[in-house]
C-alpha cells in the first residue's frame, strides 16, 4: 500500500507541484491524445485537467478565503490537492459543523489510464484520510461533505460516503469516518496490497 | 551477537474478508479521485483548450499580478480610512 505525506496550507512545493502537473499533462496530451482536445474529452484525465485549471485560475482567491490540503507521494511529488471550507449542515433538523470538500483532484499521472512511471495509487484515499485525521487531532469529529459527479460516486461510496438527495451530494458521517480509518489500518496490516 | 530481524510478512497478521478485498481492489482501480462540481460541458472545452494554448507560468503571473493590484487597492483604501480616523482623533484634541 502506497503511503503519502499530508500537507496543510499552501507551500512553495505545492506551487512547484501544480506547475509540474501542467507540464506533465501537456506531455500526456501530446503522447496519448495527439494534442487533440476531442481525443481526451470524457476521460477522467480530461476532467482532472479541467478541475485543476479551475483551482489554479483562482489560486490567489482560494488561498485567501479557503483551506488547502494536499498529499505528496514517496517521490516527493504532489499527488493530490483538496480545497475545503468549514460549513454547517442540517442533520435530522439539527445544524451541525461540517467540512465541505469543495474540490479534490489527483495529479495527472494518477488520473490517466495509461501506466506512466509516476503513478502511485491511493492518493485520493490518502487525502480524505488526512483530512479526517487532522480534524481528530484537533479533537473534532466533523461530518465531511462533497459533491461527486456520477463517474466518481463509486469511489466515494467505497470510502463510506453516502448520497443525501440524489443530486451528487455525499456525506461521510462521524461513524463512517471512524470505519474508514479502521479499514485503512486493517489494509496496512494485511499483506494483500503491498 | 547478531539479532534476528523480524519477519515483516508474519507480522502482518490481518486477514481481510472477501468484501474488504473487493472494496480495496475497487478503491485502487477507481482512485483517480476528483470531487466537486464540474463546469458545463462547453466551459470544460474552453478550459481544456486554454490549458493547451496558454503558457502556465505566464498565465499565472498575469493572474497573481491582477490579484496583487486588487490587494494593493484594498490596502490603499484601508490606509486612507486609517488616516481619516487619525485626523478625526486629532481634531478632538
Amino acid at each position: 500500500m502506497n503511503e503519502f505525506s499530508f500537507v496543510t496550507g499552501m507551500t512553495r512545493e505545492i506551487r512547484e507541484g501544480l506547475a509540474l502537473w501542467n507540464e506533465k499533462a501537456r506531455e500526456y496530451v501530446e503522447t496519448y491524445y495527439q494534442r487533440n482536445e476531442e481525443s481526451a474529452r470524457g476521460t477522467r484525465f480530461y476532467r482532472g485537467v479541467v478541475k485543476t485549471r479551475t483551482i489554479t485560475n483562482n489560486l490567489s482567491e482560494i488561498e485567501e478565503e479557503k483551506i488547502i490540503r494536499s498529499v505528496f507521494d514517496d517521490q516527493n511529488l504532489l499527488a493530490s490537492i483538496a480545497v475545503i471550507q468549514d460549513t454547517s449542515i442540517f442533520v435530522e433538523e439539527e445544524l451541525v459543523d461540517c467540512i465541505e470538500i469543495e474540490s479534490i483532484v489527483n495529479s495527472p499521472w494518477n488520473l490517466i489510464k495509461y501506466p506512466v512511471p509516476e503513478k502511485r495509487k491511493g492518493a485520493g484515499t490518502a487525502i480524505v484520510e488526512g483530512i479526517i485525521k487532522e480534524n481528530r487531532g484537533k479533537g473534532l469529529s466533523r461530518i465531511l461533505k462533497l459533491f461527486a459527479i456520477p463517474e466518481e460516486k463509486i469511489f466515494y461510496s467505497d470510502l463510506g460516503f453516502t448520497e443525501t438527495d440524489g443530486s451528487g451530494e455525499m456525506i461521510l458521517s462521524e461513524s463512517g469516518a471512524a470505519m474508514l480509518l479502521s479499514n485503512l489500518d486493517q489494509k496496512r496490516e494485511s499483506d494483500t496490497f503491498d | 551477537m547478531s539479532q534476528e530481524s523480524p519477519n515483516t510478512k508474519e507480522s502482518k497478521a490481518y486477514q481481510p474478508t472477501p468484501e474488504q478485498l473487493a472494496r480495496w481492489k475497487r478503491l485502487d482501480e477507481n482512485d483517480g479521485a476528483i470531487a466537486g462540481r464540474m463546469p458545463p460541458e462547453e466551459e470544460q472545452v474552453r478550459i481544456f483548450k486554454e490549458f493547451l494554448e496558454t503558457d502556465y507560468v505566464t498565465d499565472q503571473l498575469e493572474r497573481v499580478r491582477a490579484h496583487k493590484e486588487k490587494l494593493l487597492n484594498k490596502l490603499k483604501s484601508a490606509e486612507e480610512y486609517e488616516q481619516f480616523l487619525l485626523e478625526k482623533i486629532e481634531e478632538r484634541k
